[in-house]
């Protein structure tokens, strides 16, 4: 079993029960591999950077999911073969969120303790270092 | 003397042209780059949507890897243009 993601692209002026269908019939072909899905996030309709056959807005539809990799085939045969799907992705779920969100945290923790003691601390710390200095000339 | 001398000289071949860029990600603390994350990968594309490159951006060749393969995906799901065109 493997973490995958899937984005999906529905033209933009299709119903909203085209996209529940397509929907389905994902969650059946992964599940017919001994998948389920995770995660069902829909981005709604977004402009697209660039025209996709005459279109230039898309329905957005973003799922995750764990199953063998047998399952990606036939989910990417699918989603290829809709004439109503503009654009469709499959890849490994690589938790790219996240990973970002800890070790960005781990920063920030980091961070503040460098920046905030780094204003003071110069301040008070030649004073020590000049001391012994003065003491070794004495 | 003389060591003043090789002092001054190797200084001179230190001599930067320009400020030092830091890479956005190290800086950041982020590690992954994420396909999804539109507002980075935005920042790391030229004005004409090409895929900035290191001598401009400062990102390290560890992270200019992944995040080509990101602007890739990001530009094949018309969420980052192939190209900018200003005259039409």
């Amino acid at each position: 079993m493997k973490k995958y993601e899937c984005i999906f692209i529905l033209r933009a002026d299709q119903p909203e029960a085209a996209m529940a269908a397509r929907v389905d019939r994902c969650k059946e072909i992964i599940a017919a591999h001994g998948g389920e899905v995770t995660l069902e996030n829909h981005w709604g309709v977004r402009r697209l950077a660039y025209e996709i056959e005459f279109e230039s807005r898309g329905n957005y539809m973003f799922l995750k999911f764990n199953s063998r990799g047998t399952a990606v085939a036939d989910l990417d045969k699918f989603l290829r073969q809709d004439d109503q799907i503009l654009r469709h992705l499959v890849v490994v779920d690589e938790d790219w969120a996240e990973r970002n969100r800890a070790s960005m945290a781990k920063r920030r923790a980091i961070r503040p303790v460098e920046a905030a003691p780094q204003a003071p601390a110069p301040v008070p710390a030649p004073a020590p270092t000049p001391a012994p200095i003065v003491e070794a000339a004495e | 003397m003389a060591r003043k001398n090789l002092r001054i000289k190797k200084k001179k071949k230190k001599r930067r042209h320009g400020k030092q860029k830091v890479c956005f990600f190290t800086k950041t603390g982020m590690i992954a780059i994420d396909y999804k994350d539109e507002e980075t990968l935005r920042r790391m594309v030229t004005e004409r949507g090409k895929i900035a490159p290191r001598r401009n951006t400062g990102t390290s060749p560890k992270f200019q890897r992944p995040l080509a393969t990101a602007i890739k995906r990001a530009r094949h799901l018309a969420m980052l243009p192939f190209v900018k065109e200003y005259y039409r």
